[in-house]
């Protein structure tokens, strides 16, 4: 039962996937019935070969997983303010469930958990608290994971423990005030010294739980070309001329710390560069590719928590005599809504699932990511209009879901970075075809 | 010391399947019984202050509780058993109990068991006396709080609004109140081991030689012949005149025509919605 994964590992690639596609009739979808909980979709071949259907099915363990972090959010985290999501207490409290070390080996202190599992914590999370959701989706996937993948054996040692018991929360500084998008345009730089240590200089903006963080993978220029000048480096919080700014006034997912970091010739051990010097490039790739996985099952989690919500209400709101769910408009909306939602989940899972493969999945994790934040920003303003005026007060929950989503579409690269990789992927394959 | 939990799976939640009359068991998921995830908790707390203690989780369901056991052996249990047998269906709490004191004898030597009060789905806190008066032990129900000290089980139990604090010898059992109300999660590395690579020992009726007579259908007095949600409906009247004395009249007035005062004695709830029926 468990080890499947929701797609049978026989997929060897895209290619063979979407040929067998071709071959394939849909004899059954249902779900929905509790909007959450039920993924049943079988694809059988018209031939019906024996072992060669998808399955699409949540195992046992994955399934005990979801329930395990949906009771753990509701109880623990629904209750918190909009900017107490990240407390001491609750930070504490989401470390004893293993949240910071989704993916990182026993050995280290990990759940060792597989991408889908990990996809599966992130959605359950972000349904309850967006800001959580950030939380632990950026220090897993682009804090942990690139020192994991990168990381020499005493970095792992030195680093990985401490970021998977939470004592150290982790962050992904990239972005400048004048490099978002465009990564190879950052400022920061680090000069090796007369030790061969590296002093840096230069200014992280927005940076996603900055204001806890402790491990914080630094971009910096360490040459002159646009890629290969670029190398990462791992600044402790503590450090001398490392220092934070004030917490930013964003306009959702006001619970997680957001801030500018200062470095004023902060002195970072020559041990402390992950990957190679000039890598930095690769790293970020790799770790944005990651990193998009999760933001696509937060977007997920935004988007479900935006149709419960909807469903609830108008399943109780009474105008013309009648629930507005009775309303065929309304219905409408709600279809829209969960089918999106449920088209997305399993985009994020098919990223996730060949990334545990070990294949190629950058194309797969693009669209994942464009399409579930942008169905977490469409669910989202579908359910504040169901709400009508009360959709639009803080009293009622969408409003906020509403301000979260939008910045989903935002970060971990632009909707519109997401569409250029996917068409260039295309392009690429296309180019690499012989018909 | 040797420690087992009785835990029961029980529905996450209810819901109804197709035909509208029975437990939509196909879709709903299963979970521990909150109250036996209380006592098993109770219990691995316990294990871990005495040295050599192991804790054995122990059911009697269909194949299902596996997965509810796997669950158990997340939170850190170190051994599962679980009944599961066609023979063993259809029990009613005896026909449970009886299965359950096999199963502790065929496990040998165990010091203290320990169960939940009562379960979500039935309810009837029948089980865990059962169990103890079968084994021939000391029963302590409605626990809130117990150690163990020089082989002697303390006990604080609550009981009628009391809290009478007891001692038993071991080997004994005892119930964890439904008042404990603690919450506590299996960590995710622990479900993934679990899930992956947990093991549920499956016994049947003739591994534990059960007597076939005292088992299933066939060992329960209890007939089930109906089960029927009960309907509740709000009545609301609302007196406003909330300065006359007319208005005390008014209520006295109201809870006579519907019954729930009969000549200035209020009626129990049951008579009271039977007649308001």
């Amino acid at each position: 039962m468990e080890g499947g994964g929701l797609f049978a590992a026989r997929q060897k690639n895209l290619l063979e996937f979407l040929s067998l596609l071709r071959d394939l009739r849909v004899l059954e979808v249902s779900g929905f019935a509790d909007a959450a909980d039920r993924v049943h979709l079988n694809l059988m071949s018209k031939a019906k070969r024996p072992g060669e259907s998808l399955d699409l099915i949540y195992t046992a363990k994955q399934r005990k997983i979801k329930e395990t972090v949906r009771d753990f959010a509701e109880a623990e985290i629904s209750h918190e303010s909009e900017d107490e999501v990240l407390s001491k207490g609750l930070l504490q409290k989401m470390s004893r469930l293993n949240l910071f070390g989704l993916q990182l080996p026993e050995e280290y202190g990990g759940a060792a958990l597989d991408t889908v599992c990990a996809a599966i914590c992130v959605e359950e999370l972000s349904r309850v608290s967006a800001s959580a959701g950030l939380c632990v989706s950026v220090h897993n996937s682009v804090s942990a994971y690139p020192i994991l993948a990168y990381g020499t054996e005493d970095q792992k040692r030195k680093f990985l423990p401490d970021l998977a018991s939470g004592k150290s929360i982790g962050a992904f500084c990239l972005t400048e005030p004048n490099a978002g998008s465009d990564p190879s345009s950052i400022e920061s730089r680090a000069v090796r010294d007369v030790n061969g240590d590296f002093v840096v200089n230069g200014q992280k903006a927005y940076v996603t739980n900055g204001g806890i963080a402790g491990t914080c993978l630094i971009f910096a220029k360490t040459g002159d070309d646009s890629r290969s000048g670029m190398s990462v480096v791992i600044a402790e919080w503590g450090a001398k001329g490392f220092t934070r700014g004030a917490l930013e006034d964003m306009c959702g997912m006001r619970g997680n710390p957001v801030c500018s970091l200062f470095f004023s010739d902060v002195v970072i051990p020559a041990g402390n560069l992950l990957g190679k010097e000039g890598g930095g490039f690769r790293v970020a790739m790799t770790a944005l590719d990651a990193g998009r996985i999760g933001i696509g099952a937060q977007g997920v989690g935004i988007a479900q928590a935006a149709l419960d919500a909807a469903l609830k209400y108008s399943n109780e709101r009474v105008q013309f005599g009648k629930p507005l769910s009775a309303q065929q408009t309304v219905q409408n909306y709600l279809a829209e809504m969960a089918v999106n939602i449920e088209a997305a989940r399993m985009l994020v899972f098919r990223a996730a699932s060949l990334k545990d493969a070990g294949k190629p999945f950058t194309k797969e994790a693009a669209m994942a990511k464009y399409f579930a934040t942008k169905t977490a920003m469409e669910s989202t303003t579908t359910a504040v209009q169901i709400h009508g005026a009360y959709g639009y007060s803080r009293g009622f929950l969408v409003e906020r879901y509403f301000r979260d989503a939008k910045v989903t579409e935002i970060y971990e690269g632009a909707n519109e970075i997401q569409r250029l990789v996917i068409a260039r992927s295309l392009l690429e394959e296309l180019g690499r075809t012989r018909l | 010391m040797k420690i087992v939990v009785c835990v029961k799976h029980v529905l996450r939640y209810m819901a109804y399947d197709t035909s509208g009359k029975r437990a939509d068991r196909a879709s709903v998921p299963g979970i521990i019984n909150p109250n036996d995830r209380v006592a098993l908790a109770r219990a691995l707390a316990l294990r871990d202050l005495v040295s050599g203690a192991e804790v054995t989780v122990l059911s009697m369901g269909p194949p299902a509780a596996r997965e509810t056991l796997l669950e158990a052996l997340a939170m850190g249990a170190d051994r599962a058993v679980l009944l599961c047998d066609r023979a063993l269906a259809d029990a009613d709490t005896l026909a449970t109990a009886y299965p359950l004191s096999m199963a502790v004898r065929k496990l040998g030597s165990v010091h203290l068991i320990i169960c939940g009060s009562r379960t979500v789905d039935s309810d009837t806190g029948h089980v865990g006396p059962q169990l103890g008066e079968m084994l021939g032990l000391p029963y302590l129900s409605c626990v809130t709080s117990f150690e163990i000290r020089d082989g002697i089980l303390r006990a604080r139990r609550s009981a009628d609004g009391f809290i009478e604090v007891v001692e038993a010898d071991l080997p004994a059992m005892l119930s964890i109140s439904h008042h404990i109300n603690e919450r506590d999660y299996p960590s995710l590395g622990g479900l993934n081991r679990a899930f992956t690579s947990g093991e549920v020992e499956m016994w049947t009726a003739s591994d534990i030689g059960a007597d076939t007579g005292r088992i299933g259908r066939k060992g329960s007095p209890t007939r089930v012949n109906r089960i029927i949600t009960p309907e509740t409906q709000r009545m609301a009247a609302i007196v406003e005149d909330d300065r006359s004395p007319d208005a005390a009249r008014r209520v006295l007035e109201l809870l006579k025509q519907r019954n729930i005062m009969v000549q200035d004695k209020i009626r129990s709830r049951r008579d009271a919605g039977e007649c308001a029926q």
